[in-house]
């Protein structure tokens, strides 16, 4: 049988399973489940080191990401300036330009703005950025995206909150 | 001395103290995280060039699971 690969942003992928990282109980747990998903990617997100705390396990000790593909994005993120710190932090972490670009608009169902969302695009695209972005399912919008250069759509199939 | 407000909490260095001093105080020289001195995303090759004076805010980050 052919392979089904999906390629995004130069980056090919055998599962169209993107798996997230956050709300397991342990990070052995968050591995067990991600290697039984078959994901090639994960999402991560980007927080302050806990400088009380210097033996607390670290994700990248669990998660090797030269065997998966991490995903920085910007969950929790109400404004392109925030979005925009937090993928530029990613990016310096590890090198990462494959990010995933979050700019909420709504705190109850975690609908996008869509305004800021596109402006943080070309900006991003403007830095070197492969782009993936959370946005609604508008088709013109989703158009207007592409035009912006992003590398990828991930509209929303329903509120989430 | 110095004071230092890092990742929120004030925290006092010796002088002379550079970013990868600290990133060495706590054990994450070796780690991947990015720094952000007074608002600024420093590079990891500027490090070791820049000294931290009185009342610097500086953020270390890195990756964990969520979103």
């Amino acid at each position: 049988m052919k392979k089904d690969i999906l390629k995004i942003a130069g980056k090919s992928l055998k599962s169209r399973l993107i798996v997230g990282t956050g709300k397991y109980k342990s990070f052995t747990e968050t591995a067990k489940a991600v290697n039984a998903s078959g994901a090639d990617m994960v999402t991560v997100a980007v927080r302050r080191v806990n400088i009380t705390d210097k033996k607390k396990p670290l994700l990248m000790d669990y998660l090797n990401p030269k065997k998966i593909i991490y995903l920085p994005n910007t969950a929790g993120c109400f404004n392109s300036k925030e979005a925009l710190r937090t993928l530029r932090l990613a990016r310096e972490i590890g090198g990462w330009k494959l990010v995933k670009l979050e700019v909420l608009g709504d705190k109850k169902t975690l609908y996008p703005n869509m305004i800021e969302t596109i402006d943080s695009t070309k900006t991003l695209v403007k830095e070197g950025f492969k782009v993936m972005v959370y946005c609604t399912d508008d088709p013109l919008l989703a158009k207007k995206l592409e035009d912006s250069g992003a590398s990828a759509i991930m509209p929303l199939a329903s509120p989430i909150g | 001395m110095a004071k230092i407000q890092l990742n929120g909490k004030k925290v006092v260095i010796k002088t002379n103290f550079s970013l990868m001093d600290l990133l060495k105080k706590y054990k994450l020289s070796n780690k991947k995280v990015a720094i952000e001195h007074n608002g600024t995303i420093i590079q990891k090759s500027n490090f070791k060039k820049k000294y931290l004076k009185n009342n610097d805010k500086v953020e270390i980050v890195h990756f964990i699971g969520g979103g």
